[in-house]
This record gives structure tokens, sequence and C-alpha cells, in this order.
């Protein structure tokens, strides 16, 4: 039975990241063509008459066809359809004189840890349905945090493979460029971690947000380490403007140049999952994760969970809003202003940031 | 659970001989990380959680990229096993089956049990070595002065390495 909860908890988990991924493409699309002052995608399943048969059986059921009108006017059935099915159906090449192997591992190598960290990140509060008590992350571990950053590390690989692979001179300086890139923000992200860690003295996420009841969230406890999470995870999913390992024009789309059909498909799923990651990391840690400060939901009740992931959920979309509206925003950074923010602006920022937050715990001790 | 270390155990094996025996460097790098995430798990069944994550972020993570990168720059070209010879294999075959001899009831008498003892102290929710209060306690009380002077070695070597590593800058600009 034990097995059983856990693998539901698996495959729900397992959605809510790609349903995350999936709806941050979406509002990619949208959002960038209302910030871009046109229109975006807004045909595909909005006009045309189907003439498959069970899609004729389909749009006699009344209110499918509007419902598939309304969607397509919106983009979503572009989106979530047409570009899958597009990918899956691309000549999928593997350029010669590398290794065919390794050209395959590496979309597996950068999307596979992305999904992982979700497993320690907990998604509503704890709740009981017959007497089993639920825990709403995949996996207690009592380093919850670092498991995240490990996870960071590991998805250092994928790319770095990846610009290995293309065989081509674009494709190695873009790897190589988003790897460095993804080492050096690792450093002061990890100190920014600290910072938290020192603040809530427990490295499971579950009870970090616990503690976070009422207004003490963490963004007013330590704003400056919101601030630099918050940036370091644009640049370690390599968002814009930290994206000139996949600059368009100017490196012919950097390290995954080579990679065409579903294995760029899983690149990019895996770029807005872990867009969804750190938004979900920022909400867990800074902005209090399921709760509001005026509303108190009673424990251990399932449609308080329901409510909770709800509210949570809401947050996480504000951030992957926020990073998709700054990205269409800003434009990209040299590679060596980059290397210079990172060492020489974010890392003596986390540090003046756990100094002074380890000298205000100790003198309030 | 004895069942996922075996598994655990024969992918491991598989890793490290693909290290030695496999052509391509780069894939002989990958066969490593490979064997690295596999010494996590091992970490993390003996219920040292701390230990397999920090594992993953260092080793696997940092030291392994930066094999990678070299491997990557430098860019070698696949190298042909020279045909080793039969005797030389019966000598290799030989030498690790003694090692392996004298190693294994060696180490089962000083690890004995502890993976059962792990799991019954986590179940009985009184587990206490291997987390991260108890690691920091000792880190921090018992072996602060190990640890602040491997902090200064390290530091030692960053300082070293930005220095060979200007010197040549310097030296490629004062040539132009």
């Amino acid at each position: 039975m034990e097995f059983l909860i856990l693998a539901i908890k698996a495959f729900v988990i397992l959605h809510v990241a790609l349903g995350l991924s999936a709806i941050c493409t979406w509002i990619e699309r949208k959002g960038s063509a209302l910030m871009q002052d046109r229109i975006g995608a807004n045909r595909a399943g909005a006009y045309e008459e189907p003439d498959f048969f069970l899609a004729k059986i389909l749009f006699a059921i009344p209110g499918v066809r509007l419902l598939v009108r309304w969607l397509g006017y919106l983009g979503l059935v572009n989106t979530l359809v047409c570009d899958a099915v597009k990918a899956l159906f691309k000549e999928d090449f593997v350029p010669e004189g590398t290794s065919r192997f390794i050209h395959a591992l590496a979309p597996f190598m950068a999307v596979f840890p992305v999904f992982l960290a979700f497993a320690v990140v907990p998604i509503a509060p704890n709740f009981e349905i017959g007497g089993y008590l639920i825990t709403t992350q995949l996996a207690t571990i009592n380093a919850g945090i670092l498991f995240v950053f490990a996870m960071g590390s590991l998805a250092v690989y994928g790319v770095a493979i990846a610009g290995w692979t293309g065989n081509n001179k674009y494709s190695l300086l873009g790897g190589l460029r988003a790897a460095a890139q993804m080492i050096s923000y690792e450093l002061a992200m990890g100190i920014a971690f600290v910072t938290m860690i020192a603040i809530y003295g427990t490295l499971d996420l579950y009870q970090m947000v616990e503690q976070q009841k009422g207004f003490g969230w963490g963004i007013f406890l330590n704003p400056l380490a919101f601030i630099i999470v918050f940036v370091v995870g644009m640049a370690e999913t390599k968002r814009a403007p930290f994206d000139l390992p996949e600059a368009e024009s100017e490196l012919a789309a950097g390290y995954f140049t080579e990679y065409s059909g579903m294995k760029f498909l899983l690149f990019w799923m895996g770029e807005f999952a872990e867009i969804g990651l750190f938004s979900l990391i920022l909400t867990v840690l800074f902005l209090g994760g399921w709760h509001l400060p005026f509303v108190n939901l009673p424990e251990n009740v399932w449609w308080a969970a329901l409510i909770g992931h709800l509210i949570l959920m809401g947050k996480v979309m504000f951030l992957c809003v926020l990073q998709i509206v700054v990205r269409w925003t800003l434009p990209r950074f040299r590679f060596d202003q980059l290397m210079t923010l990172g060492w020489k602006v974010l890392l003596p920022l986390s540090l003046l940031s756990l100094l002074v937050t380890t000298a205000v715990i100790t003198w309030s001790n | 659970m004895l069942i996922l270390f075996y598994i655990v155990a024969l992918i491991m094996t598989l890793a490290a001989i693909g290290v030695v025996l496999l052509r391509n460097p780069l894939h002989s790098a990958l066969s490593l990380i490979l064997c690295m995430i596999g010494v996590a798990i091992l970490f993390a069944m003996l219920q040292a959680h701390f230990l397999a994550v920090v594992q993953l972020i260092v080793y696997a993570g940092a030291i392994m990229v930066l094999v990678l990168f070299v491997l990557m720059l430098l860019n070698f070209k696949q190298e042909n096993l020279k045909a080793v010879s039969l005797p030389v294999w019966m000598l290799t075959f030989f030498s690790g089956g003694l090692l392996l001899y004298f190693l294994i009831p060696i180490l089962n008498k000083s690890f004995a049990g502890l993976a059962q003892k792990g799991s019954d102290l986590e179940a009985a929710g009184t587990l206490k070595e291997g987390t991260v209060e108890a690691l920091g306690e000792l880190l921090f009380t018992k072996y602060v002065f190990t640890f602040e002077v491997a902090s200064i070695l390290i530091m030692a070597a960053l300082v070293g390495a930005v220095m060979v590593g200007s010197r040549s800058i310097h030296r490629r600009t004062e040539i132009e």
C-alpha cells in the first residue's frame, strides 16, 4: 500500500512538472507576442473543420467544438499539440564523426536532473486520507534542498556533452560557455541557499514552508537572497539576459545546433521545466509556499491541501510570468559581462548576505 | 533493499570496467560519472544522505565536469587498444583476485551489519549519525582545526591556480 501511494505521488508530481513546462511554453509564445505588439499563434484548431472520423464524432458533442475553437484561438492547440507532433515527426539526424550514443545521451542528461529535483519540493501541505498521512514531498531526505543543488550540478553535463557532439566549433563554444556559466552561478546560489538554511534552521523544504506562516515570508527576512536566487535561476536556465550559449543570432543556436526533432524538444522542455523548478524553489523558500498572510487553513484536511496547492501554483505562475517578461525585455549580456556579474558581483553579494544574516542570528540569540 | 544493492553494485562494476576498457575517452569519463552516481546511491542506502548529496555536488558535479572540459578541449582521437597478450591478462586477473581475496574478509569484519543498523535506527526515528546536524556538530566542535586547515589548503591551491593562469596571460601581452 505504501508503494502504491508512492507511485501515485510520483505520477502526480511528474504531471505537475510536465504541466508547468507545457504551460510555460504557451505563456512564452503568447506573452512574447503580446510584449512585441503582435498576436502570436492563433490559427491551429480555431478555424478548420475536421475530416477525421473520430474527430467528427467528438465535434458532434455539444460544447466540444466551442472549447476547441476557443483553445485554438488562444494558441494552446498550436503550442501543445502542433509543436509536439512536429517535433516527433521531424527527421532525427546525428552529425557524422561523433558518437551516436553521446548524441542521444545529452538531452537525457540535460532533462533528467531537472525532473528529479521536483521530488524534494513540497507542492501542497500534508493531508490525511483514510488514515494515511500523505506528504507531498516524494522523498523526505535529510539534506532536502542540497538535493536540488546536486541536480543543478548534474545538469551541466547535458549541456557540455551536447556542445561537444555537434562536432563543430559553434556548438563546442556554446556548450563550453553554457557549462562555465552554469558552474559559476551555482556558487552564488549555493551561498544564498546557505543563508536561508541558516535562517530557517533546517534543510528540509517542508519545514521551511511551515516556518513561513503569517507574515514571516523569506523575502521579508532576506530580500537580497531572493534577488540573488532569482538572477541565478535565470542564469542557470540560460534564459535571457544570460542566453549567450543559445544565442539565436550569434551562435546559430549554440549548443543545440545539431539537434532536431524530439531531442530538441527534450532540451526545450527541460529548459521550461527548469523555469518551473526555480519558480517553485523561490516560492517555497521566499514567498511563503502555500501560506497567505490572513488565511488560516486547517491542518491535515484534503480540501485545505487542495487550496494550499492552488495558492502555491498561483505564486509559481506569477514567478514564471515574471521570468518570461524579463527574458523578452532585456538584451543579452556579453560573455565577459556575464562572468563578471557571476564572480565579481553576485558572489560577494551573497557572501555579504551570509555575513549579515549570521551576524543578526548570532546577536539575536 | 539487498536487491537494490546488488543492482547498483553490478552497474558500478560494469561502469568501472568500462572506464578502463572503452576506446573513446569521453565514454570513459561518462562511465566514471555513472560509477560516482552509484557511489552516491550506496551512500544514500546507508542512510548517509548528506554524504550522498555532497558526493553528487562535488565529485560528479564539479570534478568530473573539469575532467570533461579537459577531454573536450584536448580532443583526443580514439585510441586503439593494443592487443594484450595472454600472460599479461592472466597476471592481471591473478593480482586482482588476490587483492579481493584479502580485502573482502577485512571489509566484512569492519562494516558488518552497518546497513541494517542504519535502517533500524532510521525506522526507530533515532538516527543521529550521518545527519546534517550530527555532521555539522562534529565538524565545528571536535574537528574544527582540521576543517579550517583543509579550507586554507584549498584556498592556497586556488590562489596558486589563479597566479599560474594570470602569469601566462601577462606573458602573452608582453610579447605582443
